[in-house]
């Protein structure tokens, strides 16, 4: 019995179960999303010979998505439990979704308080992912996953906001779904308030045009986000002015979670005067372009 | 003696891709994971299923069971301590019989 490295595949796996484990022993709420916990048809292509999986799924973290009343304490129980915070809920994305961990035996994991694209009220969205979830064995542990039809949902939505639009699911999800299956996929992506985000994931996200989230989708899956862009967007798509307020107020500061993990370790105050310049001569350089973007 | 798997141990083969056969075993929720290779596996699994390790090795490899008990013994005496097997209780002859 050794204690030789472990593929990333497997500590992946493990780190599902872990999560599991833990959101058992507290009474927590979790889906498994993404990566090994999706359904075997949307996660794998047969080879010409038919049947044997030639593309099975790599992922590199484990995702959850977590019953939101109860991030808070299931975040707790992780710091307990050996998972250290790499990038925070606010620093994490420009969704502002899910914050991610890292543990010294299990690799990293994404802890999702909400899923973007999703316009329903988290809670209630939850409690219709909830209600249809079921089980699959990770780890040969049982982990709890949205229904296939959830999944085609998750996978369309996260296309959407990716660089280069993920076509690989996209085609599993959609393009190579019955029309039976894609008719449940549109209702729960109405049930959902998740239209934007499956136009984005179709490439028709100019049916909704005026619609002020639809500049945060198109920017989100471009290969070059404009720094600028990206804020002015988001601060457009906020849903109050104290939530533009904080949003524009917080363009300004470097990402300090983004910055230690570039960096290796914990940045100075050397480190941190360089990143607020560079932060800066960039928001400078790309004003001209928005400027351009906004005629 | 017959062995079972703990409550809390997860365990997953060497995936597809992976050269070598190995399994990986984890106590949870934070333990470290635990890899095993070769025959190692095979003894793990019998156990785990809870088969005679000796009686059906000997059988399947047609040797004499002195040739590998002691390194089963010494085997499954690291796995109890390590907590990736445990002791499993004997069968009920009543509910045996009964059924």
């Amino acid at each position: 019995m050794t204690e030789r490295d472990v593929p990333l595949s497997v500590r992946v796996e493990f780190a599902h179960a872990a999560l599991q484990w833990l959101a058992d022993a507290h009474g927590i709420d979790v889906l498994h999303i993404k990566g090994p916990a999706l359904a075997p048809v949307l996660s794998e292509d047969l080879d010409d010979e038919g049947g044997v999986p030639s593309n099975r799924r790599a992922s590199t973290d484990a995702d959850v998505l977590v019953r939101p009343r109860q991030v808070e304490a299931f975040m707790k129980i992780l710091s307990e439990h050996g998972w250290t915070a790499m990038a925070s809920f606010e620093s994490g994305s420009v969704f502002e979704h899910a914050a991610a961990l890292e543990h010294t035996w299990f690799g990293h994991c994404d802890v999702h308080r909400n899923f973007p694209g999703i316009g329903l009220d988290p809670e209630t969205a939850f409690d219709v992912l909830w209600a249809d979830r079921s089980t699959v064995e990770l780890a040969a542990w049982p982990c709890t996953v949205p229904s296939i039809t959830a999944q085609r949902v998750v996978l369309l939505l996260h296309a959407g906001r990716t660089v280069g639009g993920q076509p690989q699911d996209v085609r599993r999800a959609w393009r190579e779904a019955s029309p039976t299956d894609q008719e449940q996929t549109q209702l729960l992506v109405t049930r959902l308030k998740a239209e934007i985000g499956l136009a984005a994931a179709l490439g028709h996200l100019d049916d909704y045009a005026d619609s002020p989230e639809a500049d945060l989708w198109r920017l989100a899956s471009q290969p070059e986000t404009l720094r600028l862009a990206e804020w002015q967007a988001r601060i457009k798509a906020s849903k109050s002015p104290r939530e533009a307020l904080r949003l524009a107020f917080k363009a300004l500061f470097v990402n300090v979670d983004h910055l230690t993990m570039k960096l290796g370790h914990p940045p100075t105050r050397r480190d941190m005067a360089a990143a607020y310049a560079r932060r800066f001569a960039t928001a400078l350089r790309e004003l001209p372009r928005l400027v351009g973007r906004r005629r | 003696m017959r062995y079972r798997i703990p409550a809390d141990v997860a365990w997953q083969e060497s995936p597809p891709e992976h050269h070598r056969r190995e399994l990986y075993i984890c106590r949870l929720p934070d333990g470290r994971p635990i890899v095993l290779a070769d025959s190692a596996c095979d003894i793990w699994l019998l156990a785990a299923m809870g088969e005679d390790v000796v009686a059906t090795l000997t059988s399947q490899l047609d040797i004499p069971a002195d040739t590998i008990a002691a390194d089963v013994a010494s085997f499954l005496t690291s796995a109890l301590a390590l907590g990736i097997l445990e002791e499993a209780a004997p069968p009920d002859p009543e509910l045996g019989a009964s059924t």
